[in-house]
């Protein structure tokens, strides 16, 4: 996902949750915090470079891919990119590392995300926040995993976009990828931007959903593929329902964050709180377009009737610099519930017998 | 790409380039250690692939090409270890045959990045000197020294491209 939904659309879930104008501008600003705050990015700001959430370009150019450099990226990218379904799934084929891998394949209402949001209670909107960027993406990382593998994560040319069609069968045009990312992408051919071929299995171009390129963070696209852990089944992925459910999750993630509910249970949405609102919100998931921030901005100001103010990364560094009490401020606060997630998600993979986040 | 994988590109870059002086300044004499380093090499990479299929790949849609290409590296090992027991002219169209097909894969390949509004300037200009050199090594192919000498120029020619292309500015795409 991007800022559009990480940041305006969880805004405005924050505000049918329940929390004010402010609050909601704290979530939202972790949320899409999670997307800007690598080692680099830490330099600085001052913070502690354990509590990477992510990996910029350069960065990933320069990783290691041996076993100490993968986990290292295991752990950032599955802790809050691509949060682990079933650490337990049942596999009956490959060998163990291919078991591990296929373990860690992303997906919603898994135990992990439990564990993620009761993880940020009572702990602030910086740990709120995190949270709903890690629960909004387990629906659109569904099907890849948060380490590089080509067994797992590649994908070939059999990608189709599905349009409705005349009968019941939807019309399919398949989608040509471009490996040049300087290049647009053009929504009506359809040609997207998607990382090259790489057969070497632990190649960073096999990290996530790199080699679907940006499909999975576009809320309108429904399309039918063949993930390469499959089966050579194929696997239709309806971005506009799995969006629709992110957002009525994440607001009753929120409700139970602010203190509404005793408990968090999965596969449970909050459709009360957005159905006087559910014609608008379709609408904006389903238009055509690869940013919808401008769309998901008017519904959250004609929600709460402020501004909301564009994302500034930097926003908080110069209070975290010059306080002496670092717990205190928002980074402080954001960098300690980054920990405690990524320390929290890499105990779990490691319990379950799994190598790639390191031994216990 | 790492300082360790741009480390390891440059040495084997530097080892063609060896390969290419050693058979510029021996000639003909040095061509049959070259193809035995040669054929072992293409063996170990094929045995590499075909570990990889059996423990992951094959359970992977696609993986089948990981199968046949480590078969194929393999087989090109034995068969190019085999040419030692062969008239040397044929050794020598074997090489100048293994550059022109390396030249139309790098065509083949900038005519698609072509297509798809990706760098393709680069690979265009290796794949058609390969392919020149290939067809100059055909034309020369009676006079043994000449043929080593083009064939080394070829060994040369692609170590260099490998090292320009080792520290070309490199992109992946952001997943966020």
């Amino acid at each position: 996902m991007q800022g559009d939904f990480h940041y305006y659309a969880t805004y405005s879930a924050a505000l049918l949750a329940g929390y004010d104008h402010k609050s909601s501008v704290d979530i939202c600003h972790a949320a899409q915090l999670v997307d800007h705050c690598s080692r680099t990015w830490l330099k600085k700001a001052g913070g502690p470079s354990q509590a990477a959430t992510t990996q910029l370009q350069a960065e990933l150019l320069q990783a290691r891919t041996d076993p100490i450099g993968l986990c290292d990226i295991t752990r950032i990218w599955s802790s809050f990119h691509f949060l682990p379904r079933d650490l337990y799934a049942d596999v009956d084929k490959g060998s163990r590392n291919y078991k591990d891998k296929y373990r860690l394949i992303c997906g919603p209402n898994g135990d992990l995300i439990v564990d993620t949001v009761k993880l940020a209670c009572g702990k602030g909107c910086e740990a709120a926040g995190i949270a709903m960027h890690v629960l909004a993406d387990t629906w659109a990382h569904t099907y890849f995993a948060g380490t590089p593998s080509l067994v797992i994560n590649n994908t070939n040319w059999y990608f189709y976009e599905l349009f409705p069609g005349d009968g019941s069968e939807p019309e399919r045009r398949q989608i040509k990828f471009s490996h040049n990312p300087s290049a647009s992408e053009d929504v009506d051919k359809p040609v997207y931007v998607g990382s090259v071929y790489q057969s070497d299995e632990n190649s960073i171009m096999n990290l996530g959903h790199g080699r679907a390129g940006h499909l999975p963070d576009y809320s309108y696209i429904r399309y039918a593929y063949l993930p390469a852990w499959g089966g050579y089944r194929e696997i239709i992925k309806d971005n506009p329902h799995d969006y629709e459910c992110a957002f009525a999750q994440m607001v009753y993630a929120l409700s139970y964050l602010r203190g509404e509910t005793d408990d968090f249970q999965k596969e449970t949405y909050d459709a009360d709180k957005i159905s006087p609102h559910i014609d608008r919100i379709r609408g904006i998931i389903a238009k055509r377009q690869v940013d919808a921030s401008a769309d998901w901005k008017a519904f959250g100001e004609s929600l709460s009737g402020e501004e909301i103010s564009d994302f500034n990364k930097d926003e908080h560094i110069e209070e975290y610099m010059g306080s002496e009490n670092k717990s205190d401020t928002y980074l402080g606060c954001f960098f300690e519930a980054a920990l405690a997630q990524k320390k929290m998600v890499a105990a779990r993979i490691m319990e379950s017998d799994n190598r790639l986040a390191g031994l216990l | 790409m790492t300082i360790w994988q741009k480390l390891r590109n440059v040495l084997l870059a530097v080892s063609m380039i060896i390969v290419g002086v050693t058979m510029l300044v021996f000639g003909e004499e040095a061509y049959m250690a070259i193809i035995g380093i040669f054929a072992l090499a293409l063996e170990i990479k094929g045995i590499r692939m075909l570990w990889f299929y059996f423990r992951m790949a094959r359970h992977m849609v696609g993986g089948q090409n990981i199968f046949f290409r480590g078969i194929l590296f393999f087989d090109f090992g034995i068969f190019t270890g085999s040419l030692v027991w062969v008239p040397r002219a044929y050794v020598l169209m074997y090489l100048a045959g293994m550059l022109a097909f390396s030249g139309v894969v790098d065509l083949l390949g900038a005519n698609e990045a072509r297509g798809i509004q990706s760098s393709w300037k680069l690979k265009t200009f290796e794949g058609v000197v390969k392919v020149l050199i290939a067809i100059s090594s055909l034309i020369l192919v009676r006079s043994g020294t000449r043929v080593v000498d083009v064939c080394a120029i070829g060994f040369i020619f692609s170590a260099v491209m490998s090292i320009a292309s080792t520290f070309r500015r490199q992109q992946v795409i952001t997943i966020d």
